[in-house]
């Protein structure tokens, strides 16, 4: 990958008042790649997204693009362009002209309503030139923000939430349009977003955010499947987190929850006997029976919901553990034995599917669940 | 039943409130074509336009032209700068800074004020300063005091539906603070801002308490208008509010049409 579109973040802090939206945040994101930024709301991700495209200034660190250091650099002058959540879209211009805007501004003649038209056509809504924002759709009305931020060929294009205000269907048609569009352009992508599965399904880099600060930042396979923190897990989903006290550690670490639970997983971390640590299990690694209780890993609890999902059956459980506790069944296993709400079962786990959780953060992450 | 009886009697007292806000003035434009030998109330004695070629001709109504210019003069001046005032001071106002709240009750409470005791505050200021009250200076500022405050209101209500983020996605386009302020703010609040110059026009216009001890020795029409109601008794007077309705109307048309044209189809 070359220089074009690398976005460098040097310890990039912004505060308001005393509070630091963002807080001394380094990070590297490759030129041409698709980079999801996702939290909480408050997390910081906005203002960082704001920050890269110079609507707001960091108050110290430094932030580069394509190797060059743009910290003061005139927001526009940058070769960024941001895509708003509400699509900004000028209402006293036509489409043509909100299109054509941008190159109106760096003092194109005639041509630029020609280029805005040929941009529009590229987003399908080259029919619909002369009309004005007010009579599209939603959808509609994105594509012609999206039309307006890629005429000038920036090299990295910033999108805050651009799907929230969609329905479902439109989302996940855009959702697959966005990805292509990256795909053909070859430019840098950052989309701000506080969905998971968007960020998983898209980005070849998601930063998990939190207080400002950047929690992970990996490939999705890599945040979903090995969770850097509780905080981390519990957000993208997909985990069950259990708590417990290491006993001894050798080849293999023994531990014991405050329920009294014996867990067994191969050391992949430094731990010392005695810490109190947390770990994650996959909901689709859980396997639920109902035999005796004992053995490492293994956690009894009681069915307290079971929802169809089509192609597994989510179960869930009340254990002594504090968190909920969710295995995810094969639908042809689980049908071959069905379970009912108040059944009694043990949920077990292999030591390999233990993932050690080395992070401290332990919010709870659920702000903006769904 | 009991609906059909509530319909007809909030008609009735619908139909009495249209009569009563526009039957005086239906009863001055009829009055106004009054025939050379007739009086200031009905009966009609024939239809005639002598009324108001008296106005024109006669001299004994004063200098009525002078104070109807007087008055387009002050109108206009009252018009551009609220206009001006209530932009800026309404994209100020945006930002929460220091004291706004404090400023922004200090700019509404000329509006509470009773016109009259505005008017004599001003009025006994020039006299303290040995200044003499003058259409153009006093007369133009107590003006303000009345047509301000409400542009700014007006400005806040246009304000409310503005997207900032118009204005940011300009920036983004890379557009300078002017280019910003012509191409994307200033289109968009235009309608509003032709609503805050109507107003700032009308209410100037026909502003009577705060001119009373502002205007100085010339007139301006109302003032013009409430003096020779206490002389003459001929329905000249009633020509003149049909002549001045009708300047309304056009000024009020001209606006929609000014509206119509810029705005387009949102």
């Amino acid at each position: 990958m070359s220089k074009v579109g690398e976005i460098i973040l040097d310890k990039v802090t912004r505060k308001f008042g005393a509070v630091a939206a963002v807080n001394a945040v380094d990070q590297v994101i490759e030129g041409g790649s698709y980079c999801c930024m996702i939290g909480p709301s408050g997390c910081g991700k906005s203002t960082l997204l704001r920050m890269i495209a110079g609507h707001e200034t960091p108050t110290s660190g430094r932030i580069l693009i394509g190797g060059k250091d743009v910290t003061h650099v005139r927001t526009g002058e940058r070769g960024t362009a941001l895509m708003f959540q509400n699509y900004a879209l000028f209402p006293h211009l036509s489409l043509t002209d909100n299109v054509a805007f941008p190159l109106k501004i760096h003092g194109l003649g005639a041509e630029r309503r020609d280029r805005a038209r040929e941009m529009l056509a590229r987003v399908q809504l080259g029919h619909m030139a002369d009309r004005m924002p007010s009579q599209l759709s939603g959808g509609q009305q994105q594509r012609v923000a999206l039309a307006r931020a890629l005429i000038t060929n920036p090299q990295v294009l910033l999108l805050d939430e651009p799907l929230s205000a969609l329905d479902e269907f439109l989302r996940l048609r855009m959702r697959v349009e966005l990805k292509r569009l990256q795909n053909d352009l070859g430019i840098t992508f950052i989309h701000v977003t506080h969905t998971q599965p968007e960020a998983i399904a898209l980005a070849d880099k998601v930063i998990v955010m939190d207080h400002g600060l950047i929690e992970q930042a990996a490939h999705p396979r890599e945040i979903y499947d090995r969770p850097h923190s509780p905080y981390v897990a519990r957000f993208m989903g997909g985990q069950n987190v259990v708590s417990a006290r290491v006993l001894t550690v050798g080849d293999e670490i023994q531990a014991e929850g405050a329920e009294g639970g014996r867990y067994a997983f191969a050391p992949r971390a430094a731990l010392r006997a005695g810490q109190e640590i947390r770990f994650a299990v996959r909901r689709d690694k859980i396997r639920l029976d109902q035999g005796p209780a004992g053995g490492a890993n293994a956690l009894p609890g009681k069915v307290i919901n079971v929802e169809y999902q089509g192609t597994f059956v989510k179960v869930e459980l009340v254990t002594p553990q504090a968190e909920e506790f969710v295995a995810h069944l094969p639908e042809s296993d689980f049908f071959a034995k069905p379970l009912h709400f108040g059944d009694e079962v043990v949920a077990r786990w292999q030591p390999q599917d233990v993932c050690m959780l080395v992070g401290s953060n332990n919010s709870s992450g659920d702000a903006l669940a769904h | 039943m009991q609906s059909k009886l509530t319909f007809w009697l909030l008609t009735a007292v619908f139909v009495l409130f249209i009569l009563f806000l526009y039957g005086p003035m239906i009863a001055i434009f009829i009055l106004s074509f009054q025939g050379p030998t007739g009086g200031m109330t009905f009966p009609l004695r024939g239809m005639s336009l002598h009324w108001f070629a008296d106005l024109f001709e006669s001299s004994r109504y004063g200098d009525l032209g002078g104070a109807f210019m007087r008055s387009i003069i002050l109108g206009l001046l009252a018009m551009v700068i609220t206009v001006t005032v209530s932009f800026f001071a309404g994209l100020g106002f945006r930002r929460k800074f220091r004291g706004s709240g404090v400023l922004f009750y200090l700019a509404i409470i000329s509006l509470v004020m009773p016109g009259v005791l505005t008017g004599l505050g001003i009025g006994t200021l020039f006299t303290t300063l040995g200044l003499r009250t003058n259409w153009l200076i006093s007369g133009l500022g107590a003006h303000l005091t009345w047509t301000l405050p409400f542009g700014l209101l007006i400005m806040f209500a246009v304000l409310n539906r503005f997207n900032g983020s118009w204005e940011e996605a300009a920036r983004d386009a890379g557009a300078k603070r002017t280019q910003v302020l012509t191409q994307v703010t200033l289109p968009i609040l235009f309608p509003g801002l032709i609503a805050v110059a109507l107003f700032g026009l009308t209410l100037s216009y026909d502003e009577f308490p705060r001119s009373l001890l502002t205007i100085g020795t010339k007139n301006t029409l109302p003032l013009q208008v409430a003096s020779l109601t206490s002389n003459v008794t001929t329905p000249a007077l009633y020509a003149i509010g049909t002549l001045t309705t009708a300047l309304s109307l056009l000024v009020i048309a001209a606006a929609f049409a000014a509206i119509a044209l810029t705005g387009r189809k949102r």
